[in-house]
C-alpha cells in the first residue's frame, strides 16, 4: 500500500513575497509511469518541480514530500540526487566548452592513478550515445552540437546518472519531428523498468502518444489528473486555459500578391567543413502569403535564411531578390533597411536583452523611427512601444519593467512587437512558439495572420508539425540542405512533409 | 492594519531606492559625517579644492563608465593621462599654443579607435589590448620626455586651469560639461542605446541592427578622449610635463564606475552616479587627510569601500 505512489506531494504550497506560485497542489506520480505535466507558462509547473528538485529550502514552503511512502526533506539538488530524482531542465546546463565525454562524465570521471582516465571515459561515453542511437564523435565539444543535439546528450546523461524519478522539463522543444520520435520511444524504453517519468511539455500530441496520466494546473492550482485514455484535446486545452478553444489555428483569406522575396540557386558552405550546409535552394515568397520552410534539425533552414539577410557566421552564394531588385545584405542592418525581420529561433541568446526594460528591447531595431532632429525622442518612443503593447497584448503594467519579469509566452511577443516596430514587408520567424504557451500561440498565429493580410510576406520556420500545417499556404521542405519539395495547402499533412523531410519522396 | 501595510509598502519603497541609488546615500551620509568629523571640512577652501583636484578623476571615471556599458575595459588610462600630460606641455613649448589642445584631443581619439578596433576587429579581449596599449604608450612618453624641461608656467594653459568662470573653477566646469556631453550621448543618441544593448547582448544588438564594431571602436576613441581632458588639466595644474604622473588612474575610475552601481559584465551603468562615486572616494579621502590618517591605512579603507558597494548593489 505504501508503494502506490513513488512520488507523492502533498498540499505544496509556496509563496515568493505576495505571489502564490503554487497554491497547497497536490501531485502523485506511480512508479513506472510517464505522467504528463501541463499547464500555460506561469502555471506553476516549474514551481512544483523545483520543490521537488531541491531548489528550494524545505522550511520556505509548506506541505510535505513523500518517496515510496516515506516522508523526506528536500533542502537542495544534492538531496534531490540522492533521493535519485533527476531533472533535465529547459535551460541546458552541458558546459559549452568541454566535450561530449567530459560533459557526461562531469564530477563523476573514471580515473586511473594519475588522473582521469580518458580512454574509458571517452569508450563509455560513445557507449551511451550509441545505446541512444546518437551518431556523433564523444570529442566534440559541446558548442559545435546544434541545440537539439545538446538537448538529447543531455536527456542521455541523465539517464546514464540514472534515478528513480526522471524529470523533463519541455524535452521536444528544440527537437525536430524524427527525434522527437525517438526520445518518445527511449523513454517508452526506460519506463518499463519502473522508472517514475515527469514529463513537462506544451506539444499536446506527445502527451497524448507518451503519457499515461496528465496533471493541469493553472494559476498556481492543480486543476485535475486524467488518465490519458479517457480524456480528449479539446478537454485538454480546455482545462489548462480554463475556457474552450474553437480552433488553434486562425482561419484568415488572404489575398497572394506578386512575389517579393525571391531566392534563387543559394549555397552557404559549411563552417567546419568543406561542404555546404545549404545546396542550391531556390524559393519564392509572395505578399500576402505564409510560407511554412519544415525540415529536420540540420536541414539548414535556419542557416539558409539567417545567410539570406547577412546574419549567418558564413556568407553564401547566390541570388536573393526583394521586389524585383537583386540584392546583397552584408548585415542584418542592412536587411532591416530593406524591410526584412528576423525573429531568431533562440529568444534569450539572440532575441532579448533580458538586463533591460521592456521599452528598450521593443524600440531596439526601430531606433530610426524614434529620432527626431538627430535626437531620440522618449516621449514618441513611449507611443509606439505602448501601441505594439497593447495591439500585442504583452502583459505587464508599465514598459519600464525588466523583459526578464514577464512569462515566456510574453518574452516572445516583445520579440515580435520588436520586429513589427521596423515595419517589416517580410517577416521571417524562426520556430516563433517554442516553448510559449497555448493560449499566446494562438494570439501569435493570430498576428502572423494579421499580418499576412495586410499585405505583407511571412516565412515561417518551424519544426512543429501540426503548426506549420495550421498556419502556412504553402511550405517548402528542406533535406541535407536542399529544397527537397514544395506543397500546397491542399497537400499538406504531417506524412506527406515527413516523407519529404526524411528524404523518402 | 491597513495603515501598517502601506507603512510597510513606502519602507520597501525606499529601502529599494536606498539600494539602486546607494551611491548618493552614502555619498550624503559621508558629507554630514565628515562636517561633524573636522571643523576643517566644511570650508570653501577645502570643498572647492576637493572639487578641483576630483574634477580630473571625475572625467576619466566617465570615460571610463561609456566602455565598461559596451562590456570591456580600458586599462590604458593612466598611461594616456601621462603622455598626454607630456605632449600638451611640448606642444605649448613649442609654440602651437591653443591648438596643441585640440592635436592632443585628436590623437587621444586615434589611440581609443586603435583600442577598440583591436577589440572589435581583431577580437583580442579588452582587457589584453589595453594593457599592451598601456605599455606602448608609456614607452612612448618616456622616450618624449626623457631629458627634457617641459615647464610651461606662465603659459595660457596654468593660467586657465587656475582661474574660474561665473565663480565656477575651470576644471569643475570641464567636469560639468563633459558630464552633460555623456548623459546626453548615453540617453538620446542611437550610439548610447546602442552601447547599452553591445553590453547587455552583442549577438541579440548584432541581430537588431546596432552596428556592433564601429560602436566599439568609438566607445573606446570616446573613452581616450576624456582620459586625454583629464591629461590636459593636470598639465596645467602641474605647470609642466612629467611621464611620472597618471600611476593607478585607471583603477580609481574603474572603483568609480562600480561605485556607482554599473556591472563589469556590462550593459549598465548610469553616468550621474559615476561622478557621486567619483566624489564619495574624494571625499573620503579628504577627510581621512583632515583626520591626520595615514595613506597606507587610507588604501585598506578604499579596498573595503568597494567591496561594501559591490555587495550592496548585489543584494537589490
Amino acid at each position: 500500500m505504501s508503494n502506490e505512489y513513488a512520488v507523492e506531494m502533498r498540499d505544496i504550497t509556496k509563496k515568493f513575497g505576495g505571489l502564490i506560485a503554487a497554491d497547497s497542489v497536490s501531485f502523485k506520480v506511480k512508479p513506472g509511469e510517464i505522467h504528463a505535466l501541463c499547464g500555460e507558462n506561469g502555471a506553476g509547473k516549474s514551481t512544483l518541480m523545483n520543490v521537488l528538485t531541491g531548489k528550494f529550502l524545505a522550511s520556505s514552503y509548506s506541505g510535505e514530500i513523500l518517496l515510496n511512502g516515506n516522508k523526506v526533506k528536500i533542502n537542495s539538488p544534492k538531496d534531490a540526487k540522492k533521493e535519485k530524482i533527476t531533472i533535465v531542465h529547459q535551460e541546458l546546463e552541458l558546459i559549452p566548452d568541454l566535450s561530449i565525454a567530459e560533459n557526461i562524465f562531469l564530477g563523476n570521471q573514471p580515473t586511473t592513478a594519475t588522473g582521469v582516465n580518458w580512454k574509458k571515459m571517452n569508450a563509455e561515453a560513445q557507449d551511451i550515445l550509441e545505446k541512444f542511437s546518437l551518431n556523433l564523435n564523444v570529442k566534440t565539444k559541446i558548442k559545435y552540437l546544434t541545440v537539439g543535439q545538446q538537448q538529447l546528450v543531455e536527456i542521455a546523461k541523465a539517464i546514464y546518472l540514472g534515478g528513480n524519478v526522471l524529470i523533463l522539463d519541455e524535452p521536444s522543444a528544440p527537437l525536430t519531428g524524427r527525434e522527437i520520435d525517438f526520445l518518445l520511444a527511449t523513454l517508452e524504453k526506460l519506463k518499463k523498468t519502473g522508472i517514475s517519468i515527469i514529463y513537462i511539455t506544451h506539444r499536446l500530441e506527445e502527451v497524448f502518444k507518451l503519457s499515461d496520466r496528465v496533471s493541469v494546473m493553472r494559476d498556481g492550482k492543480m486543476i485535475d489528473t486524467f488518465s490519458t485514455k479517457e480524456i480528449n484535446v479539446e478537454e485538454l486545452v480546455a482545462a489548462m486555459i480554463g475556457r474552450k478553444m474553437e480552433n488553434m489555428y486562425p482561419d484568415m483569406d488572404t489575398e497572394v500578391g506578386d512575389v517579393t522575396l525571391e531566392i534563387s540557386n543559394y549555397s552557404v558552405p559549411h563552417p567546419l567543413y568543406d561542404t555546404n550546409i545549404v545546396e542550391d535552394a531556390s524559393m519564392k515568397f509572395r505578399a500576402g502569403e505564409v510560407v511554412g520552410i519544415s525540415g529536420l534539425l540540420g536541414a539548414g533552414r535556419t542557416e539558409l535564411m539567417s545567410a539570406v539577410i547577412g546574419a549567418y557566421k558564413m556568407k553564401g552564394n547566390g541570388t536573393v531578390k526583394l521586389n524585383g531588385k537583386e540584392v546583397k545584405f552584408n548585415s542584418p542592418a542592412a536587411a532591416i533597411k530593406a524591410g526584412i525581420g528576423y525573429v531568431t529561433e533562440d529568444r534569450k541568446m539572440t532575441g532579448l536583452i533580458l538586463n533591460q526594460s521592456i521599452r528598450f528591447n521593443v524600440s531596439m531595431a526601430s531606433l530610426s523611427r524614434i529620432i527626431e532632429h538627430g535626437v531620440l525622442s522618449p516621449s514618441k518612443e513611449k507611443v509606439i512601444v505602448n501601441e505594439l503593447k497593447d495591439g500585442l497584448h504583452i502583459k505587464t503594467e508599465n514598459i519600464e519593467n525588466p523583459v526578464s519579469s514577464l512569462s515566456g509566452g510574453n518574452q516572445q511577443k516583445v520579440v515580435l512587437a520588436k520586429w513589427l516596430a521596423t515595419k517589416p514587408g517580410v517577416l521571417i520567424l524562426d520556430e516563433p512558439t517554442r516553448g510559449v504557451d497555448v493560449g499566446a500561440r494562438f494570439e501569435i498565429y493570430m498576428i502572423i495572420k494579421e499580418l499576412a493580410a495586410q499585405g505583407n510576406t511571412i516565412i515561417i520556420i518551424s519544426s512543429d508539425l501540426p503548426e506549420i500545417i495550421g498556419i502556412s499556404n504553402r511550405v517548402y521542405v528542406m533535406y541535407e540542405g536542399k529544397v527537397h519539395g514544395e506543397l500546397l495547402k491542399d497537400e499538406l499533412g504531417e506524412d506527406s512533409i515527413m516523407r519529404y523531410a526524411t528524404g523518402i519522396a | 492594519m491597513e495603515n501598517m501595510k502601506k507603512e510597510k509598502k513606502g519602507l520597501k519603497k525606499f529601502t529599494d531606492f536606498a539600494l539602486s541609488n546607494f551611491v548618493i546615500v552614502a555619498f550624503v551620509i559621508l558629507f554630514i559625517s565628515s562636517y561633524f568629523l573636522s571643523p576643517a571640512f566644511f570650508t570653501k577652501n577645502n570643498l572647492l579644492s576637493v572639487l578641483i583636484q576630483n574634477s580630473i578623476y571625475a572625467i576619466c571615471a566617465m570615460g571610463m563608465l561609456i566602455i565598461i556599458i559596451t562590456g570591456g575595459i580600458d586599462l590604458s588610462t593612466g598611461a594616456y593621462v601621462c603622455i598626454v600630460v607630456c605632449l600638451t606641455a611640448g606642444l605649448i613649448q613649442d609654440g602651437h599654443g591653443v591648438a596643441s589642445i585640440f592635436i592632443v584631443l585628436v590623437m587621444a581619439l586615434g589611440i581609443g579607435a586603435v583600442s577598440g578596433s583591436m577589440v572589435a576587429f581583431l577580437n583580442i579581449a579588452p582587457f589584453i589590448a589595453t594593457l599592451a596599449m598601456t605599455t606602448i604608450l608609456k614607452g612612448a612618453a618616456y622616450m618624449y620626455q626623457t631629458g627634457q624641461n617641459r615647464r610651461i608656467d606662465g603659459t595660457f594653459l596654468p593660467k586657465w586651469v587656475k582661474t574660474s568662470t561665473l565663480g565656477v573653477p575651470n576644471p569643475v566646469l570641464v567636469m560639468i560639461v563633459v558630464y552633460l556631453v555623456v548623459l546626453f550621448v548615453l540617453n538620446r543618441t542611437r550610439f548610447g542605446r546602442g552601447i547599452y544593448a553591445i553590453g547587455g547582448n552583442k549577438e541579440t544588438a548584432y541581430l537588431a541592427g546596432i552596428k556592433v564594431k564601429s560602436y566599439l571602436v568609438l566607445s573606446y576613441a570616446l573613452g581616450g578622449m576624456c582620459f586625454a581632458i583629464s591629461g590636459i588639466l593636470l598639465c596645467g595644474r602641474l605647470g609642466m610635463g612629467t611621464a611620472t604622473v597618471g600611476e593607478g588612474y585607471e583603477m580609481d575610475a574603474i572603483a568609480s564606475v562600480v561605485i556607482g552601481g554599473a556591472s563589469m559584465n556590462g550593459g549598465t551603468g548610469s553616468v550621474t552616479k559615476t561622478i557621486v562615486g567619483a566624489m564619495f572616494m574624494g571625499v573620503l579621502y579628504n577627510i581621512m587627510n583632515l583626520m591626520g590618517i595615514a595613506s597606507y591605512p587610507q588604501m585598506i579603507v578604499k579596498g573595503v569601500v568597494i567591496v561594501l558597494a559591490v555587495l550592496l548593489y548585489k543584494t537589490k
